[in-house]
């Protein structure tokens, strides 16, 4: 075996992520394996497998330098230390000098910090470096050795083999973070201010140097005497030695004359998480190298719970919040790929769903555009809440004739199995439109129907022919319906029942529907069952094509759309419906009727959000206007329907910018429970803005 | 205009048209005018397949009997890596290429020296944080071409040792007398022009320095305050053009 490198994190572009090299020092070509599970153990899945650097992950290339010792095992060499810590009086005692790749010696001496370079370990790392890496902010190098000890700095981090990840983590904090230690060791500080992110010397509440995570309530200092915890007054019983923040006396090894910010932050105690100071420090300093934004949101109930949790989509990576607590816990970040290798690019288009029915939601991923080829993946859960991939479809599922650039995906599910199924749509990229059935086995997907131009009773399948799905006859399968205003003399609407055959027409509506007035052009269709009796009905908007804006409210019959109601120009309470009024279905009060969210950001001088709340046959509605909370409503601003609390309904939106992250509960009115600038967490007290 | 909090008076465009009017409840509803476009009219059968449009984009006829539903993997399979798209030839010329130029610079009794350098492949994105003791910038006069922060320079810590002596229960300390450090310049401009007048500065950061997005100034003037030089080369040596590294090597190509 000759010397070699993996590549095991490929966020990106080494400059613009922290690159990270990992070499070995005395490891044989047998030892090799060892070493493989040594950094995949203690780096990928201890440092990189818990918070901020699991969060972060997509920030940082990882090359794992695999370097083929002579011998195994390092170089070692033992002190005779005087019976001192000051070891310029030292004289070495014993050493075994091994041939290994770096040629570094373990001592196993704190005061020589553990071990030491050989004559030629600076130039044979510097050509193992240039071989193998293209560039290298932080190194580690792994001795073969199975002691504790460890010597850091200047942008490298030595260590055998007895570390763990934890001890890593801590040593990255000063490398990577430019963490003080926040431990107390002896003395008492007399220095002045300094300018470490994490320990002051300044105690008035108006200007220390992390006010922002302090609660008035907490007193100051909150911690007094050689490393105190919490003893100025009874200490709260929800403190949490990790995550409040107050001024604790000790740290930077001095015992006295210097706060840290909590009892015990990573760079304290190991293992516990970077305190919010360190935290936000790391956030702000590494954030332009994750390549994370809020656009790409999607909301799901990943865990299987009843709250909406959420997937964030950057491009490159993905990451996975629970709703959890109080707000959202990171559960997963995916670099570059997940396991069973779906590689994420920017234009991934992504269907949740519930696609095995274990009442959890999957992900389906459909690339178009990025690759070769077109592919499709199914990404299940874990069992640890993240992602892997079980089923890709490389170019084609058999059956459909091969995926195109343009091929639109739906979930529904079709056969009322409980699985979420999905219909493939595509009239852009061949000489008739194509639409597709895919049932869906929960591990995988087959075609079970195509429709090559038509449907029957359609009368051809066009290019703008718009698909909805939803159960317009309570069968518990999802039918379909399809609106085309572009492509004929007219405008039409079909209703299409699934059945185990496939698609059957159920109505065509040929220019109109009875009450409506006639449909147009720039109908809008919106599905959602609005009368609570377990059909799906179908709401119509249309603010282009006539004088005034309408919405209409068309009710299911099993067989039909029957009239239930029109609003024209208004609805009472929204103030007037404009051209660009959007809308989005959901209960947003919880009583099993589907409301509509109204949002409006290019027809007034302001923008306004309303709820349109259905009784069954009408609608009540009412707006809010430029800020919800303290969320300012922008035309940049996406919109996803979730339940973040409460035991029914939709009655949320997760509101969504490239920098911003917000949750709008419309349950009673208009409020903002959650928002969060750049990354997401939930601050005990603060914020990071 | 602003939408107020009273009925609403219904915004018109009087050059469209009205749809008519809902009809009381009970009354017959009469048929409504129709909006026609341009086109032709649905049937129930298929239309043929329009000779413009991809024409002879066909599909394969779907032969249901063929299908077969797919088995559930019994391990976890890995598909490999997906198919990347062919980048023309000639499309991206080593010459339009983004790259940086790596330098190692050596400190001693506060000078600088550029030890080595190295080509990466790639864009080189800039810093907005500067945390921990020190920082760098490349400078060509009074324009920034690259800063960085460098949280631990010149510092051995070795691990504290638990089960150690209490004086052991922190890292022993030793301040290096000569370190090095990685600054980073985009590639183009290192030129045989700007070469002599490159500078590298090393700054000592005295307390938390950043900002939403780090201007062309020099870091001196961005961070006043904060920041205060304490060790400056100005010129790079020959080797560091970029065509004198790529002659020798000195490319490691991106994984």
């Amino acid at each position: 075996m000759a010397d070699s490198m993996t590549v095991l994190r490929k966020a990106g572009p080494p400059g613009t992520k922290r690159n990270i090299a990992v070499l070995g020092d005395g490891f044989t070509a047998a030892d090799q394996p060892a070493y493989n599970q040594w950094v995949d153990d203690t780096l990928i899945k201890g440092v990189f497998g818990h918070d901020y650097y699991s969060e972060d992950a997509s920030a940082f290339n990882i090359y794992r330098v695999n370097l083929e010792s002579v011998d195994s095992g390092a170089s070692v060499r033992t002190y005779d230390e005087k019976g001192t810590v000051d070891p310029s009086d030292d004289t070495i005692a014993s050493e075994t000098i091994r041939n290994t790749a770096l040629g570094i010696i373990f001592s196993g001496s704190w005061s020589h910090c553990w071990l030491e370079y050989g004559v030629d370990t600076e130039t044979l790392l510097q050509a193992a470096l240039n071989k193998w890496v293209p560039d290298a902010n932080e190194i580690l190098v792994v001795l073969n050795n199975p002691n504790y000890g460890g010597c850091g700095g200047n942008g490298r981090a030595h260590v055998p083999m007895g570390v763990n990840w934890s001890v890593i983590a801590h040593e990255f904090g000063h490398g990577i973070g430019g963490f003080a230690d926040e431990y107390s060791v002896t003395g008492n500080y007399t220095g002045g201010e300094q300018g470490w992110i994490n320990l002051t010397t300044i105690t008035n509440r108006a200007t220390t140097k992390w006010r922002q995570f302090i609660d008035p309530t907490t007193p100051l200092p909150t911690g007094v005497g050689s490393g105190a915890n919490y003893n100025q007054g009874p200490r709260p019983a929800t403190w949490s030695s990790n995550f409040d923040v107050g001024l604790f006396e000790g740290g930077g090894t001095s015992n006295t004359g210097i706060y840290r910010p909590v009892e015990n932050c990573r760079m304290n105690g190991n293992t516990p998480e970077y305190c919010p100071v360190c935290y936000t420090s790391i956030k702000t300093n590494r954030d332009h190298e994750t390549g994370h934004r809020f656009r790409g949101a999607h909301a799901g109930r990943f865990d299987g719970g009843v709250f909406s949790d959420l997937l964030l989509h950057h491009g490159t990576s993905i990451q996975l919040f629970q709703r959890s607590g109080a707000g959202f816990v990171h559960r997963f970040s995916g670099v570059e790929r997940v396991p069973g290798s779906w590689q994420f690019q920017a234009n991934d288009e992504i269907v949740v769903g519930d696609f095995n029915g274990d009442g959890a939601d999957e992900v389906v991923i459909f690339n178009g555009v990025d690759w070769a080829i077109p592919y499709l993946g199914l990404l299940v859960s874990d069992g640890t809440g993240g992602l892997r991939l079980v089923a890709r479809y490389d170019g084609d599922i058999p059956g459909w004739g091969g995926f195109a650039r343009n091929d639109r995906f739906l979930r529904a599910d079709l056969n009322g199995d409980g699985r979420d199924d999905l219909v493939v749509f595509n009239g852009d990229d061949w000489s008739m439109t194509y639409v597709g059935l895919l049932g869906s086995t929960g591990t995988g997907f087959y075609l079970t129907n195509r429709y090559d131009g038509d449907i029957p009773g359609w009368g051809g399948l066009a290019r703008h022919d718009e698909l909805f799905v939803g159960d317009l006859n309570n069968d518990g399968r999802d039918d379909l319906v399809i609106f085309n205003g572009q492509d004929w003399s007219m405008a039409y609407v079909g209703l299409f029942r699934a059945g185990p055959s496939g698609l059957t027409m159920t109505a065509r509506y040929d220019g109109d529907i009875p009450g409506w007035g006639g449909l147009a052009r720039n109908d809008r269709l919106i599905l959602g069952d609005f009368d609570g009796d377990g059909r799906c009905d179908v709401f119509i908007f249309n603010g282009d094509d006539w004088s005034m804006p309408y919405l209409g409210m068309f009710r299911a019959s099993g067989n039909g759309l029957a009239y239930v109601n029109r609003y024209d120009g208004d609805v009472p309470g929204w103030g007037g419906m404009a051209r660009h009024d959007r809308f989005f279905a959901a209960d947003i009060d919880g009583n099993g009727r589907c409301d509509l969210w109204a949002w409006n950001y290019q027809d007034w001088s302001e923008e306004y959000l309303g709820r349109m709340i259905s009784s069954g046959a009408g609608l009540s509605a009412s707006f809010i206007g430029d800020w919800v909370g303290e969320w300012n409503l922008g035309p940049p601003d996406a919109f996803e329907v979730a339940r973040f609390t409460g035991k029914t309904g939709q009655p949320h939106l997760y509101v969504h910018n490239t920098d911003w992250f917000g949750v709008i509960n419309g349950r009673r009115g208009y409020s903002l429970d959650r928002i969060y600038y750049r990354w997401i967490r939930d601050y005990r007290y603060g914020r990071n803005w | 205009m602003k939408k107020a909090k009273r009925t609403a008076a219904i915004r018109r465009d009087e050059k469209r048209p009205s749809k008519m009017a809902v009809p009381p409840e009970g009354a017959d509803t009469p048929e409504a005018e129709i909006p026609t476009y341009r086109g032709p009219s649905k049937t129930d059968k298929m239309p043929k397949p329009t000779k413009g449009r991809r024409a002879d984009q066909v599909k394969p006829p779907f032969e249901s009997a063929k299908v077969r539903r797919p088995r559930k993997a019994s391990k976890e399979v890995d598909f490999g890596d997906q198919q990347p798209r062919r980048i023309r030839a000639g499309g991206r010329s080593s010459a339009g290429r983004e790259q940086y130029v790596r330098l190692r610079v050596r400190v001693r009794n506060g000078r600088l020296s550029i030890v080595d350098s190295h080509l990466v492949d790639g864009p080189l994105g800039q810093a907005t944080g500067f945390p921990g003791g020190n920082a760098y910038e490349v400078t060509l006069g009074d324009r920034l071409l690259h800063a960085g922060a460098l949280p631990d320079l010149g510092v051995q810590r070795s691990f504290p040792s638990a089960q150690g002596p209490p004086e052991q229960h922190g890292h022993y300390l030793t301040e290096r007398s000569v370190y090095e450090f990685m600054a980073r310049v985009p590639a183009n401009e290192v030129t045989p022009d700007t070469i002599g007048k490159i500078a590298v500065r090393l700054h000592r950061v005295k307390e938390e320095a950043g900002a939403d997005r780090i201007g062309d100034a020099p870091l001196g003037e961005q961070f006043e305050r904060e920041m205060r030089p304490v060790a400056e080369l100005v010129g790079l040596p020959d080797s560091a053009l970029p065509e004198a590294i790529e002659r020798r090597g000195g490319r490691t190509p991106n994984a």
